[in-house]
C-alpha cells in the first residue's frame, strides 16, 4: 500500500499562501507528474509530501498512515533532487549506505540493498568514487540509488532530469520509465516545468498555476482535452491557437462567431451549458488545422516558415490574429501566399472568455 | 621610433600586432615599484637594524647594511631582554601566546561553526534577532563593553586567568566568524540538507557528517583569521590574561618601552620581529587564503 | 507526539546556537545597558549603582582636557587615515587591475602590514622616525643639512607620523577589497568600453568606480570601525604622547578603568564612543530598508 493523498492542504511562508486547500489523491504503483510554471507551488507540494516543508493546515497520507506531523525518515519515502544533493566528500558508496548506516541497518543487510541497487542502475563499477569524479548522468543515477536502497514504495522527484543536457536527459527519461515498471508497486511524484518529460512520463499528470491543481488526469485527456485556457496554452508546443469571439445559437446548433469568421459548433462536445451570445475563445491545435483548397472556409496569409526537418512550422496571419499550423514533412511556402484552412469540429477546444473554463 | 613607426605603417598589418611600451605603462609600474618601496622599507630598516651592534646603530644611518652582521640583539631579545621586571627575553611571551592561541582557535571556530549551522539550516524562532545583535556587536568599540565583561569575569572567578583570556577571545571572534560560517553554509545548496534529512540524520548528525567535511575551505580562512588576530591582540591580553599570561605582544611592548638604561635599538627590532614572525609566516604561506579571509571577513575591526 | 519531537529538532538547534544566543544578549544588550547606566553614577573602582549623578559625569567629560584632545584626534586622524587609504588603495587596485607581471609579488609586499600586529608597526614607526636616529638622521648624514623628519617629537606633528603609520598598516586592506571589486565588474563591461573607445582611466573613474559601491563601503565602514577602536597602535607609537598630544578616545576609555580608578568617567566616554558606531548602523538600516522598498514597488 503506497497510495498518497493530500487533504486541504495548506502551506504558507510568512505571510504567503502558497498553497491553499490543495486535495490530490495518488493510487498507488502510479506515476504522477506534477507540471507548472517556476513558481506555481509544485516543488512546495512535493516537500510537503516529503516532510521538509510544514502544512499550516490539512493533512498527508502515505499509505494508510497520516504522516502530516512525521519526520521525512519516518514516512517511507525517497527523494531525488535536481542539484543530485550528492554529499560531496563521500564515495558513491558513502552515499548509498549512509540513510540506512543512520538507521542503524545491519551491514549484510546494507551491502545487499546497495548492491541491488548498483546493479538496476549500471554503476557498480563507480562504487568506489567520489561525487567530484562522476559525470552528470551517472551523479543523477547515484541520487536515484540512494532513494533505492531506502526499500520504500514512495519515490518523489524534485525536477531530477533539469541539470542535464539533452541527449542525457531523453535517455535517462527511458530509463526512469523502465525502473518503474520494474520496481512493480513504486509510488513515483515526479515535478518538473518540461512538458515533454510530462507526457512521456506520466500515467496521471497534475497541471499546477498559482497554487491550484487546474486538471489533474491523463497525459491524453489533458492534452486534448483541456479543462481551461491556462492548461490549453501551458501543454503542447508551438502551444495552442486562441481566437477570441463568441457562442451564438443558429437554428438548432450552436456556431462560434468572430468578427471575421463563422465556426460551426454542429458536433462540438459541450461540458458546460452556454448562452447564445456569451464571450467565448476557440481553440486549436497547431497540428490539427487542415489546409484545403477547395472546402477551407477561413483564408490566412503566410507569414513566416520555420522548416525543422522532421515538421514545418507555419506562421499565418487570419485577419488581424497570428496563428501557427504545424503541418508534417518538410514542405515550402511563399510568404503572403493565401491558404485556405478548415478547422476539424472534434479538435475544437471552446472556453469561457471570463473564466477562462472549458465550455 | 618614428622611423620604425613610419616603416611600419608601409608594411600591410599582419600577425601579431607589434608591442608597444607606453607612457602609461611606465607609469603603471613606477608607482606601484613606489609603493612597494614604502611598504617594504620597514621590514628592511627591521631587519638591518636588528642585525646591527649599537655602535653602529649609533651611526644613525638606519639604512645601511649591518657591516658586521651579529645575532646577538636576536638572542638577546628571545631569552635575556628585560621587561621591567624581568630579564627572561621574549620566550615566556612566547609560551603563553601559544597556551592563548591555540586553545582560542580551536573553541572559537567551533562555537562559530555549529552558531552558522544553526541559523543556515535550523531557522529557529529569534534566530534573525540575536544574528542581526551578534553582527551589530561586531561594530561596537570594545570600550564599550570591556568593563562589564570584566565585572563578569571577576565573579565567576576567570579573571586573569588563562581560561578567561581564551572566552574572551571567543566571545570577540564570535561575531566575524559566524557571519564567515553563516554566509559559506547559506551557499551550500538546500537540497543536500534535505537529502540527509530524508535519510534519517539530526541535527548532529548532519553537521558532523555532511556539513563539517564540506567546510574545510571555509574553516582554513576562520584558522587564519584566528591565528593572525589573536596572536596579534595587545588590549586583551593585557586587561584579562594576568600577569603569569601576558602574551608576546604585551611582553614586547613592555621591553621596547622600559626606560631604565640605554635603549638597545637592535634588540627591540630583534624582538619586534620575532613578535611579528608567527603571523607573518602564516601569511606568507597562505598566500591567496588570507586574502579570502579579508573579503570574507571584512567587518572585522 | 510528534510536536514534541518538532520542539526536540529546534531545541538542538537552539542548543547548538547557544554561544551565539548568549554572547548577543549578554554581552550586545546586557553589557552595553550596564556600561551606559554606569555612566550615570559616582563608581571610582567598582560599580556603585546607588550613586546616582545626573549627567556630572558627562559634563566633566567634556571639561577633561584629555577627553577634548581625544576627540579632535579622532576627527583628524580617521578622515586623514580613512581619505588617504581609499586614495591610496584605490589607486593600487586599479593599476594591479592592469595585468601587472609579478602580481602577487606587489600584492604580498602591500598586504603584509596588515598581517602584523599594530604593536609591531607601531615599534617599527617609532624607530623609523626617531629624531636621533632614525630616517631624519639619515637623511642629514646623506648631506641635506635641513631634513627634518621627526613627526612624533612635537606635540604639533606628533598625529600626523601616527597617520603614516595608520596608511602603512591599513591601506593593503583597502586595495585587496577593491580589487577583489574590480576583479568582479563583467568582463564584457571592459570590452564594451574598448570598442566605444571610452579611455581606459574614464573607465575607472565613471564606470567600475560606481560598480564598486559595495566593495567601497565595505572597506570604508572595515576603516571606520578600526580608526574609533584605535588604541594598541597609539600605545606602542607615542603612548599618548608628547604630553597628552596624541591621545585618542579607546586609550581614554582603558586608562580610566584601569590606572585612573574613575570607571563612571570612562563609561561615559564609552557612551559617546558607541554614538559614531549607531548612526553607521542607522545608516545602513536605512539604506537597507530604502533598497528594500525600492524592490516591492518594483514588483508592486
Amino acid at each position: 500500500m503506497a497510495s498518497v493523498s493530500v487533504k486541504n492542504l495548506e502551506v504558507s511562508f510568512g505571510s504567503l499562501k502558497v498553497l491553499r486547500e490543495l486535495n490530490i489523491d495518488i493510487r498507488s504503483g502510479e506515476f504522477v507528474v506534477l507540471l507548472g510554471p517556476s513558481g506555481c507551488g509544485k516543488s512546495t507540494l512535493l516537500n510537503s509530501i516529503a516532510g521538509l516543508l510544514d502544512a499550516s493546515a490539512g493533512q498527508i497520507w502515505i499509505g494508510d498512515r497520516n504522516v502530516t506531523w512525521e519526520e521525512p525518515k519516518d514516512r517511507g519515502i525517497g527523494m531525488v533532487f535536481q542539484s543530485y544533493a550528492l554529499y560531496p566528500r563521500m564515495t558513491v558508496e558513502g552515499n548509498l549506505s549512509f540513510g540506512l548506516r543512520m538507521a542503524g541497518v545491519p551491514k549484510p543487510e546494507i551491502a545487499r540493498r546497495i548492491n541491488a541497487a548498483a546493479e538496476l542502475l549500471h554503476i557498480e563499477n563507480l562504487m568506489k568514487r567520489r561525487p567530484s569524479e562522476l559525470s552528470g548522468g551517472q551523479r543523477q543515477r547515484v541520487a536515484i540509488g540512494r532513494a533505492l536502497v531506502r526499500d520504500v514504495n514512495v519515490f518523489l522527484f524534485d525536477e531530477p532530469l533539469s541539470n542535464l543536457d539533452a541527449a542525457l536527459r531523453t535517455e535517462l527519461r527511458v530509463e526512469l520509465k523502465r525502473l518503474h515498471r520494474e520496481l512493480g508497486n513504486s509510488t513515483m511524484i515526479y515535478v518538473t516545468h518540461d512538458q515533454v518529460e510530462a507526457l512521456t512520463l506520466a500515467d496521471r499528470m497534475a497541471v499546477m498555476h498559482r497554487g491550484l491543481i487546474q486538471q489533474f488526469d491523463t497525459p491524453r485527456t489533458i492534452y486534448h482535452h483541456p479543462a481551461n485556457t491556462f492548461v490549453a496554452g501551458f501543454v503542447g508546443s508551438p502551444r495552442m491557437n486562441f481566437l477570441k469571439g463568441r457562442v451564438e445559437q443558429r437554428a438548432n446548433s450552436f456556431a462560434f462567431v468572430s468578427d471575421q469568421f463563422v465556426q460551426p459548433l454542429a458536433q462540438y462536445n459541450f461540458v458546460n451549458a452556454t448562452g447564445s451570445g456569451d464571450g467565448a475563445e476557440l481553440g486549436i491545435r497547431p497540428e490539427h488545422i487542415r489546409i484545403d483548397p477547395d472546402q477551407g472556409t477561413h483564408e490566412a496569409t503566410v507569414e513566416l516558415v520555420e522548416p525543422m526537418g522532421a515538421e514545418t512550422v507555419v506562421w499565418c496571419r487570419l485577419k488581424k490574429q497570428t496563428i501557427g499550423l504545424r503541418l508534417e514533412g518538410d514542405q515550402s511556402f511563399e510568404t503572403q501566399q493565401t491558404l485556405r484552412l478548415t478547422f476539424p469540429e472534434q479538435r475544437l477546444n471552446m472556453f469561457d472568455s471570463n473564466t477562462g473554463d472549458r465550455l | 621610433m618614428t622611423a620604425i613607426a613610419a616603416h611600419e605603417t608601409v608594411l600591410e598589418a599582419s600577425g601579431p600586432r607589434p608591442r608597444q611600451v607606453s607612457a602609461a605603462r611606465i607609469g603603471v609600474y613606477a608607482f606601484l615599484i613606489t609603493a612597494a618601496l614604502f611598504f617594504a622599507l620597514p621590514l628592511y630598516v627591521m631587519l638591518v637594524t636588528s642585525l646591527k651592534g649599537m655602535p653602529e646603530v649609533r651611526l644613525g644611518q638606519i639604512f645601511a647594511f649591518p657591516s658586521a652582521p651579529t645575532f646577538e640583539p636576536w638572542i638577546k631579545a628571545w631569552s635575556t631582554a628585560c621587561t621591567g621586571r624581568t630579564c627572561e627575553g621574549l620566550t615566556p611571551g612566547f609560551l603563553n601566546s601559544v597556551k592563548i592561541t591555540v586553545p582560542s582557535v580551536i573553541i572559537s571556530i567551533i562555537a562559530a561553526a555549529l552558531n552558522g549551522y544553526a541559523l543556515s539550516f535550523w531557522k529557529f524562532r529569534g534566530a534573525n534577532f540575536f544574528f542581526g545583535l551578534l553582527i551589530f556587536g561586531a561594530f561596537v568599540p570594545y570600550q564599550v563593553v570591556i568593563f562589564p565583561l570584566i565585572i563578569f569575569m571577576r565573579e565567576v572567578g576567570l579573571f586573569a586567568t588563562l581560561p578567561g583570556i581564551i572566552i574572551v577571545h571567543t566571545i570577540f571572534g564570535m561575531p566575524i566568524l559566524t557571519l564567515l560560517y553563516r554566509n559559506y553554509f547559506s551557499a551550500l545548496p538546500e537540497e543536500l540538507f534535505k537529502a540527509a534529512r530524508v535519510d534519517g540524520a539530526g541535527f548532529w548528525r548532519i553537521f558532523f557528517y555532511v556539513i563539517m567535511p564540506m567546510s574545510v575551505p571555509i574553516t582554513i580562512v576562520a584558522i587564519i583569521l584566528q591565528v593572525t588576530g589573536i596572536w596579534n591582540d595587545f588590549l586583551f591580553g593585557i586587561v584579562f590574561a594576568g600577569r603569569e599570561n601576558l602574551p608576546m605582544t604585551v611582553q614586547l611592548n613592555n621591553i621596547v618601552q622600559t626606560t631604565t638604561g640605554i635603549r638597545e635599538h637592535n634588540v627591540n627590532m630583534a624582538a619586534t620581529i620575532l613578535a611579528a614572525a608567527v603571523p607573518l609566516a602564516v601569511y606568507f604561506i597562505s598566500g591567496r587564503w588570507f586574502v579570502r579571509g579579508i573579503a570574507a571577513g571584512a567587518v572585522k575591526g | 507526539m510528534t510536536s514534541s519531537r518538532k520542539r526536540f529538532a529546534n531545541l538542538n538547534a537552539v542548543i547548538g546556537a547557544s554561544p551565539m544566543i548568549a554572547v548577543a544578549v549578554g554581552l550586545y544588550i546586557f553589557g552595553i545597558a550596564y556600561s551606559i547606566a554606569l555612566s550615570f553614577t559616582n563608581s571610582r573602582l567598582l560599580p556603585k549603582f546607588d550613586s546616582f549623578a545626573g549627567l556630572a559625569n558627562y559634563e566633566r567629560l567634556w571639561s577633561t582636557p584629555s577627553w577634548l584632545v581625544s576627540v579632535h584626534n579622532i576627527w583628524l586622524f580617521g578622515l586623514l587615515v580613512i581619505g588617504l587609504n581609499m586614495a591610496l588603495g584605490f589607486l593600487m587596485a586599479t593599476f594591479m587591475d592592469r595585468r601587472v607581471r609579478q602580481e602577487d609579488t606587489f600584492r604580498t609586499i602591500i598586504l603584509y602590514p596588515y598581517a602584523m600586529s599594530l604593536i609591531v608597526t607601531g615599534l617599527v614607526w617609532q624607530w623609523m622616525m626617531d629624531p636621533g636616529l632614525g630616517i631624519q638622521e639619515s637623511l642629514r648624514n646623506w648631506g641635506f643639512e635641513g631634513a627634518a623628519f621627526a613627526p612624533l617629537a612635537s606635540p604639533d606633528t606628533a598625529i600626523f607620523g601616527v597617520v603614516i603609520a595608520g596608511v602603512w598598516q591599513g591601506s593593503g586592506v583597502t586595495m585587496a577589497i577593491l580589487l577583489a571589486g574590480l576583479r568582479g565588474v563583467d568582463e564584457d563591461i571592459w570590452k564594451a568600453a574598448r570598442v566605444d573607445g571610452i579611455p581606459i582611466w574614464r573607465t575607472y573613474v565613471f564606470i567600475a568606480l560606481p560598480m564598486l559601491r559595495g566593495a567601497l563601503a565595505t572597506a570604508f565602514v572595515l576603516q571606520a570601525v578600526g580608526v574609533v577602536r584605535i588604541y594598541d597602535l597609539i600605545i606602542a607609537i607615542t603612548g599618548g604622547g608628547p604630553g597628552i598630544a596624541t591621545e585618542m578616545p579607546a586609550k581614554f576609555v582603558i586608562d580610566h578603568i584601569t590606572s585612573r580608578i574613575n570607571v563612571s568617567l570612562g563609561m561615559a566616554g564609552a557612551t559617546m564612543m558607541l554614538i559614531p558606531i549607531l548612526v553607521l548602523v542607522a545608516i545602513n538600516w536605512y539604506v537597507d530598508w530604502r533598497r528594500k522598498r525600492a524592490a516591492l514597488q518594483a514588483i508592486g
